[in-house]
């Protein structure tokens, strides 16, 4: 039987500010973190509202030499990937170990990091950071362009910043497939655990949308909400409204975490990717292939549909999305999908694109500390056709939790189920 | 505007600038070495370099500044520079 893989640490930030509890009680009063945006982020743009962390000082939590050489991303990916270390119990210091004095150069400098590893998700790269920079360009000339430039802008940064800072030298990997981009980071993370790449995993997802230049590229592809309000398979759905932040976690085999006696958030008991391969743009209506990356992730998990205890669906409120994903649902889930209950939470606070699954996963881990489902906020009368127990506007207390399925799904198709089941000590030893 | 080019000066000026780009506490010296001592990296000597263009009104070459592993290299170029001007 394969070592079960677990999270042991989480670091989160989400519109709401920095920190789990923060997230959790926000989502448990059904608190919109959804407002007006500057104008000069999206006068030119029709939805002119999204889940903005305006309070975010970079200095605040970095130095300053640190901060100014990074695009807003990747500093809340370096502070969550701090936040979610020191969460599981671990410093830089422990990443290491001590080496032989006769062992080969290479492992001497690596001093056992090669072990860990990183998996990134995100979607946009540094846009904030390149359009400032553009425009100094433009305006002053080549000399007035921050050096920094150079490595601030390209999504893998947060990847590079990340293991440069905490002195991460295993596999690392960047994933862009736009909202479920986190997902494909989380998935390659237990893979790599589970076939020995790394003992210690920071998977990820990360993204910073608010620029003028991202903002227009989501209007092009249709996907943001022209009434400015994200509700996922309500009858008036009409897109999603974007949200900026990150979530990273550590995974590592229960036998490594259970040695070190770190605490155990819960297992990552399945996981499956599929891909539509029907449009560059739209999801396939049918959800076929979305549905075998449920089925297979329940499959590795070892649980039928009728063990899994919740759904956090991806819930873009694109009407052919959300169609699509109920098919999906029912195609997967046989009789259980009308009884088991279905979320979006991120319809309080925006849809985060790369980061959106990490924080949905991290969402869920709380969900199963707390044993309640945070709600989907503006779902007032159900689209025709989603049929599902939908957990609308208010939280939901559950007797039972157990395991919760989190799905995802990119631009065109791009699919993925994760399924965690709460950890006990008993049923595992 | 700089215009005082006396070497006290200029290592004042170089010491300040430097101190609030690295954000350090320590004293620094004519022999502080840029990488060992500060761990400037090599995106960080090209920011160094623009930001004393703009103080000292001269051109840095990329070369020049990359050249330089102390804070005492610095001054010799910017002073070399100068020397028309030195009071």
């Amino acid at each position: 039987m394969d070592d079960p893989i677990v999270i042991t640490g989480i670091g989160v930030i989400t519109p709401y500010g920095l920190g789990p509890h923060l997230l959790w009680e926000k989502l448990m009063a059904s608190e919109s973190a959804i407002y007006a945006l500057p104008p000069e982020e999206v006068s030119h743009v029709q939805c002119r509202v999204g889940g903005q962390f305006s309070a975010f000082e970079a200095e605040n939590f970095l130095s300053a030499r640190v901060a100014r050489k990074l695009d807003r991303f990747s500093q809340f990916g370096l502070i969550t990937a701090q936040e979610a270390l020191s969460n599981a119990g671990l410093t830089t210091e422990d990443l290491g170990h001590p080496v032989a004095d006769d062992a080969p150069n290479w492992e001497k400098a690596a001093q056992g990091r090669d072990q860990v590893g990183i998996m990134v998700g995100n979607n946009l790269g540094g846009w904030e950071f390149a359009e400032r920079e553009l425009r100094h360009l433009w305006q002053k000339g080549p000399r007035e362009v921050s050096p920094y430039m150079a490595t601030a802008w390209f999504p893998a940064a947060i990847q590079g910043t990340i293991s440069i800072h905490l002195g991460i030298k295993g596999i690392g990997r960047t994933f862009l497939c736009d909202r479920a981009s986190s997902a494909y980071a989380l998935t390659h993370a237990a893979n790599c655990l589970r076939r020995g790449y790394a003992s210690l995993m920071f998977a990820a997802g990360a993204e910073a949308p608010f620029s003028p230049y991202a903002a227009l590229c989501y209007q092009t592809t249709q996907l943001m909400s022209q009434h400015q309000v994200y509700r996922p398979f309500d009858q008036e759905h009409d897109g999603l409204v974007a949200g900026e932040g990150a979530a990273f976690v550590i995974m590592e085999r229960a036998s490594d975490a259970i040695q070190r006696g770190a605490h155990i958030y819960a297992e990552l008991a399945g996981w499956a990717t599929t891909h539509d391969g029907y449009s560059f743009t739209d999801a396939a209506p049918d959800g076929e292939r979305y549905a075998l990356a449920i089925t297979r992730a329940m499959k590795n998990a070892s649980l039928s549909p009728e063990q899994i205890d919740c759904i956090f669906a991806a819930g873009s409120a694109i009407p052919a999305e959300d169609a699509s994903e109920v098919c999906a649902i029912h195609q997967a889930m046989g009789s259980a999908a009308k009884h088991i209950p279905v979320s979006i939470p991120k319809s309080a606070f925006g849809n985060l694109f790369g980061a959106a699954t990490s924080v949905d996963l991290t969402i869920a881990l709380l969900a199963l500390q707390h044993k309640v489902i945070p709600p989907t906020l503006h779902l007032k009368q159900p689209a025709p056709g989603s049929d599902l127990n939908f957990v609308a506007r208010v939280p939901r207390q559950a007797d039972q939790l157990d395991n919760i399925a989190v799905l995802a799904r990119g631009l065109g198709g791009t699919n993925a189920c994760l399924i965690l089941k709460r950890w006990s000590r008993s049923t595992n030893s | 505007m700089f215009t005082q080019f006396t070497y006290q000066n200029v290592f004042e000026a170089i010491v300040e600038t430097i101190t609030e780009m690295v954000g350090t506490k320590s004293t620094l010296l004519a022999e502080t070495r840029l990488d060992d001592d500060l761990a400037m990296d090599s995106l960080e000597m090209v920011e160094l370099g623009v930001i004393l263009e703009r103080k000292f009104a001269m051109k840095f070459s990329l070369a020049q500044i990359r050249s330089c592993a102390t804070l005492e290299d610095i001054l010799t170029i910017v002073l070399e520079s100068k020397q028309g001007v030195m009071v």
